[in-house]
């Protein structure tokens, strides 16, 4: 292959990303150092053989083979194309391949780029255990906890008043244990979850989480205005979760107030909708504004409205999925806004 | 079918012992047949092992099943009973901790009848075995055997 700078030919060879240049017939032509290192051969081992055949198994370099070449990936004019390989052994290991024709050599060469995704898997899969775990170890012992105290309550042994009070202290702690162990469990599921994509009309999601707030609270006086016609690409399940977190919270923090108000409009430029959920409750100091979509990084104490400190964060989880962005604007005393940026359609990021 | 027994699968002593005060509570007089894992619940279904002499013929009006038990776990009880002709009919209810979705999902796969998540707070605990009660010993029109 003809690189006509040198300076290409350098980038290519210290890469830290493990790279191969593919002839259409499978031949590999170049490999750098971070590859070698990666399939623990030497390059010479690599270069000039069709080199995917020994180190994959059949299976494996047959998809590898069927993505290059005449009728390839390349030939039907396919950018690039993802292969996730399994290794068998005894600590099998993950291969994440991306193959990409290179334009210029109209589908005669593609660009092989290989990582070792195994220890990001084996995160993820102790992170699914651990929640799991959670989920059924962790809710036992507070199950017990909490019933047997329902017992003693009952059996009149602690009559004086001041054990009735201890008694009611657990299982108020059991109560606020089991909610924790709801939200962590939410923000787990958020992250892991596959999403669904779909046009979501965030106005009707508004309209509805709204009605809710009112009911659960109907002596409250309370105006919630959602602009209509707001749209946007997405799961409807958690962008409809993520503005309950947001109007509860914008609900709780205007306790002090006579009405609540809350108002939600956006506008669309550039394939994504900028929405805005304004109230006017207490607001915060815009010092603390990084901490607030961070796990357990709470503003408020919880006679203040405070809650688990999960609420913001699994919001942001939701947005992050949605490849979005999510932030707010605050005075103390004049109220928040909190602006989320979606897709509108697939395809579009923000 | 026999109506006048339910059989608890589960392994932790407390969970028995809240679920024995909870079905009094809630006034199920039924008698309260508890194993201890998954081979033991097959044993006393099949009438074999510890269980020999039990007329498999006299099935329990309910089962209740935890997921994560000893030995066999909640999944492969529920495939056993759904794939052997004496019991294919029995009503599962799933009585456990999660409410991870993917746990839902496969039991529900695996042909059970209702799932429910063990509520943590003592009186709602109360309440939904009273309603399991209420339902699947009163108003459910149990399969008559053949």
């Amino acid at each position: 292959m003809e690189v006509a700078d040198h300076r290409y030919r350098d980038a290519f060879a210290h890469a830290d990303t493990g790279m191969a240049l593919l002839a259409a017939d499978g031949t590999w032509l170049e490999a750098n150092a971070a590859l070698a290192r990666l399939l623990d051969r030497p390059r010479e081992a690599l270069v000039g053989t069709v080199a995917h055949k020994a180190i994959f198994d059949a299976p494996a370099a047959a998809r590898i083979s069927a993505a290059i070449g005449a009728g390839g990936a390349a030939a039907k004019g396919a950018e690039r194309q993802v292969l996730a390989l399994e290794e068998a052994g005894a600590s099998p290991r993950h291969w994440q391949l991306t193959l990409s024709p290179l334009p210029d050599a109209a589908g005669a060469l593609t660009l092989l780029q290989v990582e070792d995704c195994s220890a990001a898997l084996a995160a993820q899969r102790d992170q699914d255990m651990l929640a799991y775990g959670i989920s059924h170890d962790l809710r036992a012992p507070l199950r017990s906890i909490g019933g047997f105290a329902a017992r003693l309550a009952d059996s009149g042994l602690a009559a004086d008043a001041a054990a009735g009070a201890d008694l009611a202290r657990i299982r108020a702690a059991v109560v606020r244990a089991e909610h924790l162990i709801d939200a962590l469990l939410e923000l787990s599921w958020a992250s892991r979850q596959p999403y669904r994509d779909d046009t979501v009309d965030l106005s009707l999601l508004g309209e509805w989480v709204g009605a809710e707030l009112r009911d659960a609270d109907p002596a409250r006086d309370a105006e919630i205005a959602v602009a209509p016609g707001l749209q946007a690409w997405g799961d409807e399940h958690w962008l409809r979760r993520m503005l309950q977190l947001l109007f509860d919270n914008a609900w709780k923090f205007s306790s002090e107030r006579e009405r609540v108000e809350i108002a939600m409009d956006g506008e669309v430029s550039d394939g994504k909708l900028a929405l805005a959920i304004r109230d006017h409750g207490s607001g915060f100091d815009m010092r603390y504004a990084g901490k607030l979509f961070q796990p357990f990084q709470r503003l408020h104490a919880s006679e203040q409205g405070g809650g688990n400190g999960l609420g913001l964060a699994i919001a942001r989880q939701v947005v992050d999925r949605h490849r979005g962005r999510i932030w707010a604007q605050s005075q103390p005393g004049q109220g928040s806004t909190f602006f989320v940026e979606l897709p509108v359609a697939a395809g579009t990021t923000p | 079918m026999n109506q006048n027994e339910i059989l608890l699968i589960e392994d932790n002593p407390d969970d028995i012992e809240l679920t024995r005060i909870a079905f009094t509570e809630a006034g199920i007089e039924q008698r309260l047949v508890v194993v201890r894992d998954g081979a033991e619940a097959l044993d006393y279904l099949f009438a074999r092992g510890a269980y020999a002499g039990r007329n498999a013929r006299e099935q329990p009006a309910i089962v209740l099943l935890d997921l994560n038990l000893p030995k066999l776990d909640g999944r492969e009880v529920l495939q056993a009973i759904r794939s052997d002709a004496r019991t294919r009919a029995l009503p599962v209810v799933v009585l456990t901790t999660s409410d991870e979705p993917f746990d839902i999902e496969a039991t529900y796969a695996l042909g059970v009848n209702s799932y429910i998540r063990k509520p943590v707070d003592f009186e709602q605990f109360v309440a939904a075995v009273k309603q399991i009660g209420l339902y699947w010993l009163v108003l459910n029109q149990p399969r008559v055997a053949s």
